[in-house]
């Protein structure tokens, strides 16, 4: 069973993966300015809220329907492979539709990469869990 | 050894793709992949049906470098799952190759990590390579440097001075994410992972339908079943007859109809079509699900249903009678090709529903077969530059010809276009649009980079 505690954890680690991957993206191919640090730091609230929103609709409707009927690999098995495939259309199909745009390729790529480690993070077995 | 081969292909990938357009990069991405996989597990290669999608790999990466259109990409993109979904597991269907391909080349790493937290033993392996662990030491402590240095800039003007006199522009951060993409890329393709159950139950379900295997059906409940399937394709039989004789009268009386007319028809034919075969294959589907297959007295059924396939195909021919006289007419066009591709799987769709009712096959055999027939025909229409095609027979066969919708089709019609203005009068301002189109393409293929080359740029120097 997954304590609310563990999903905010999960989601603030989502959320430095994402902050860091998407601004990787995007001062690798656009000059940010010296200003550039605080639009980093500030990101972080709606990268924040972004990540909320993407656990309690996607991902954790999934854990709460199992309600721990399922051991966290079994879990990953069974929804992952499809969870994925699914976001990696979603975010494809975007950046496709965008005519393959800068600012899209890192919006919808760190999407899909923090999407995936997601659920690394959210069942990841703990210390204690290990065999 | 195998890092170190996934290292030289990331960084080749970086190289043959980064800020490059379609051209040679692909065929020689393909011989990478093939090399890579090679490498990693020859045993896996030599398998018969992986051999023949490295093969067909290839030849769809050649087709990349003579034609360069985007349904050679998305023919070549569909073979390299296929090839990695056949790496992955050489004995399931076509379609589940597609899936487990598309799984491994996008999270096989993420599963694999996952499968190594599990277990004390495999966790001391990971700790040999802890990507997250790396991340942390060289990652974080990076970010965090950064932000100082930025803060520290503003707060002290010579600090400022002496870092903006840094210049690290040589080093291109994109170019090695984009290497670093392909590391993940090939790292995923070279440990290849399947979907469960999905993988297994395909690898254990054969195509024959097994009595045994069935729920057992009331016989009552069979007997009506059989009673409205008789009567319910028996009605079909005769509809489907009248609209045929009409549909075979309305063809002969209006032998010379207008174009509209005739597209109207064409048009209207397919739509009937595919509601009609959808339905069919849909109907026999349901009749034919389970038990009623090993009935004894589904003969008049079955009978019918061959009936109605055999209507059916011959809706088929018919439409594409219309559709080729059609296009004999008015010449071809993308639109009146794909008529014909749909009519060919229609055709094929009949054809396996047939063998399904009569070799008492499942679902799973439809699905398959299907599959397969649209994945070969697929490649074989890959294989053919269908823009050059369209304008060869436009511009020799059909008496009114559609310059606009030439010149809307991509580049590969230029030298086509380019020979028959020279060889033929044709009004000013169409050779002047030919000529324009030609010295474009002439250009775009000069400033082609080594990585864009295709076919033309070798023609283009030859002559």
């Amino acid at each position: 069973m997954i304590k609310i505690q563990d999903i905010i954890k999960a989601i603030i680690k989502s959320t430095l993966i994402a902050t860091t991957l998407f601004w990787l993206l995007l001062i690798s191919s656009e000059d940010m300015g010296r200003d550039g640090i605080f639009l980093i730091a500030f990101s972080m609230i709606p990268i924040f809220i972004i990540c909320a929103i993407a656990y309690t609709i996607t991902i954790m409707p999934i854990l709460w329907n199992e309600n721990g009927r399922l051991t966290n690999k079994q879990l990953f098995n069974i929804y992952f492979p499809y969870y994925a495939i699914i976001a990696f259309g979603i975010c494809l199909f975007f950046i496709i539709d965008s005519n393959f745009g800068n600012i899209e390729i890192c919006f919808f790529g760190t999407a899909f990469f923090t999407s995936i480690t997601a659920w690394l993070i959210i069942l990841k077995p703990q210390k204690n869990e290990i065999i | 050894m195998k890092k170190i081969i996934i290292i030289i292909a990331s960084l080749l990938f970086s190289l043959l793709f980064y800020k490059q357009s379609t051209g040679l990069n692909f065929l020689i991405f393909t011989l990478i992949t093939i090399l890579v996989l090679s490498i990693n597990d020859f045993s896996k290669i030599k398998k018969r049906n992986t051999l023949l999608l490295s093969i067909i790999y290839l030849v769809s990466g050649c087709m990349i470098f003579l034609y360069n259109t985007q349904l050679n990409i998305i023919t070549n993109v569909i073979i390299f799952l296929s090839l990695v979904g056949s790496y992955s597991e050489h004995k399931s269907s076509l379609y589940i190759k597609w899936i487990n391909g598309l799984y491994s080349t996008i999270v096989s790493s993420a599963a694999h990590y996952f499968d190594g937290l599990d277990s004390e033993i495999k966790n001391a392996k990971k700790k040999e390579i802890n990507y997250f662990y790396w991340f942390k030491i060289i990652g974080i402590p990076t970010i965090v440097l950064i932000i100082f240095i930025n803060l520290y800039r503003e707060a002290n003007s010579l600090f400022d001075e002496i870092i903006s006199k840094i210049d690290l522009s040589f080093i291109n951060l994109q170019w090695i994410l984009f290497a670093g993409l392909g590391y993940y890329l090939f790292n995923n393709i070279i440990k290849p992972i399947q979907i469960e159950p999905v993988t297994v139950n395909d690898i254990n379900t054969g195509n024959k339908l097994f009595k045994n295997s069935l729920k057992k059906e009331n016989p009552k409940k069979l007997e009506s079943e059989i009673q409205l399937g008789t009567i319910l394709i028996s009605l079909l039989n005769l509809l489907i007859v009248f609209f045929l004789i009409t549909d075979i009268y309305s063809l002969v009386a209006n032998y010379n109809d207008s174009a509209f007319e005739l597209s109207k028809q064409v048009h209207n034919g397919t739509n009937t079509l595919i509601i009609s075969i959808l339905l069919a294959i849909a109907i026999i589907i349901y009749f034919f699900r389970g038990d009623l297959n090993f009935y004894t007295k589904n003969k008049l059924l079955k009978s019918l249903t061959y009936l109605w396939i055999f209507l059916n195909i011959i809706l088929a021919f018919i439409t594409t009678y219309k559709n080729y006289q059609y296009s004999s007419i008015y010449g071809f066009t993308y639109k009146r090709i794909g008529v014909f591709v749909y009519l060919f799987l229609t055709l094929f769709g009949l054809i396996t529903t047939f063998i399904k009712v009569k070799s008492i096959n499942n679902l799973w055999y439809l699905f398959r077969k299907n599959t397969q027939i649209a994945f070969v025909l697929l490649i074989i229409s890959s294989t053919i530059n269908w823009d050059k095609l369209i304008t060869y027979h436009t511009l020799n066969y059909v008496k009114s010809v559609d310059m606009d919708y030439l010149f809307s089709l991509t580049d590969n019609n230029t030298f086509v276009l380019k020979d028959y203005a020279e060889k033929n009068n044709i009004n000013t301002s169409t050779k002047e649009n030919i000529d324009r189109r030609h010295s474009k393409y002439i250009q775009k293929l000069n400033e082609n980079s080594w990585q864009e080359m295709t076919y033309d740029n070798l023609k283009i120097k030859n002559d």
